[in-house]
């Protein structure tokens, strides 16, 4: 019984059992890299990034710790897929408080291949042999509608299949075959010509 | 051309500069996303953090309460004397009885004792 109290006790915070740790440091160390770039693709802003990846952390060893390990890849990129849709939502009511404040949206458009080119005068072939690919890829992908972007990051960069995806993204299967369709077509499409 | 390869290549590319992408990241962005795992290491399972928002909570709702009262106490503190000047100022006796006070009192003081 006492045993009990003192195990209930010790799995909070620092005391957690060590081999627990170990492997929550190893699986949160091997997705942090491309978590966090996913999550700057989504939102185009570094700081945004780490703090959605930080959150998204947080949620997962708070919630999702004591589940089945092979459980833990998909309730992860739920969990980040839910804060970056969190951080569209915010932006939008953003946005609509600048258009309020008379900034038109055209003003805050800078995603746009048309406008990364111009600006860095460069074409998209420098771009591209200067480690910039994934600059141009980075917009392209930006510019996709939020579903989309979730439905090719997680199918393309992450190679979950359709059923994991439909569960990162707590959506039907049908949903993702339709959103990483349009996606790749409009990638094809918008890329073209400025892709190696 | 992206027209001419299909998309399963294209698919690929894609995927290959992503990966080499995530290789290149600099040791300071490595740095700051190890200390973001340890915070997250740190989070009790099955905890909620909001338990922090409570007494934060509680100690605002208690300096919002004080603000308030001190204020209203300072505003009624204020009407009380905008009243007495008033009072003052129109009153008949005139500026003259506030300036010999002194004597009234003593003079009061004078009569009781006798």
């Amino acid at each position: 019984m006492q045993y009990d109290v003192l195990r209930t006790y010790t799995t909070s915070t620092r005391e957690r059992p060590l081999e627990q740790r170990q492997e929550l440091d190893q699986f949160l160390g091997s997705v942090q890299k491309r978590a966090f770039r996913m999550a700057e693709i989504a939102t185009g802003n570094r700081e945004d990034a780490f703090d959605i990846l930080q959150d998204a952390m947080c949620r997962f060893v708070e919630k999702y710790s004591t589940r089945n390990f092979a459980e833990w890849m998909p309730l992860f990129h739920t969990v980040l897929q839910n804060r970056i849709r969190d951080w569209y939502r915010r932006e939008v009511v953003r946005n609509r408080f600048r258009v309020w404040f008379g900034q038109s949206a055209d003003e805050q458009d800078t995603n746009s291949l048309e406008n990364l080119a111009d600006g860095r005068g460069r074409s998209p072939e420098q771009q591209l042999q200067s480690r910039q690919g994934m600059e141009v890829l980075d917009q392209a992908i930006r510019q996709l509608p939020v579903r989309q972007q979730q439905a090719f990051m997680l199918r393309v960069f992450e190679g979950m299949d359709v059923t994991q995806t439909a569960k990162a993204m707590s959506c039907t299967t049908g949903s993702v075959k339709t959103h990483y369709s349009r996606a790749i077509h409009t990638l094809r499409e918008k890329l073209d010509g400025h892709w190696p | 051309m992206i027209g001419d390869k299909t998309e399963q290549q294209f698919i690929d590319e894609v995927k290959t500069v992503f990966d080499q992408n995530v290789e290149q990241i600099d040791a300071e962005t490595v740095s700051r996303l190890n200390n973001i795992r340890n915070i997250a290491l740190d989070t009790a399972p099955g905890k909620s953090r909001h338990w922090i928002l409570y007494p934060a909570g509680a100690f605002a709702a208690a300096g919002l309460a004080i603000i308030i009262f001190n204020v209203i106490q300072h505003d009624v503190s204020t009407a009380t004397i905008k009243a007495e000047d008033i009072e003052i100022i129109s009153a008949i006796d005139g500026l003259d009885f506030y300036e010999n006070l002194e004597f009234y009192r003593w003079l009061e003081e004078y009569e009781t004792s006798t």
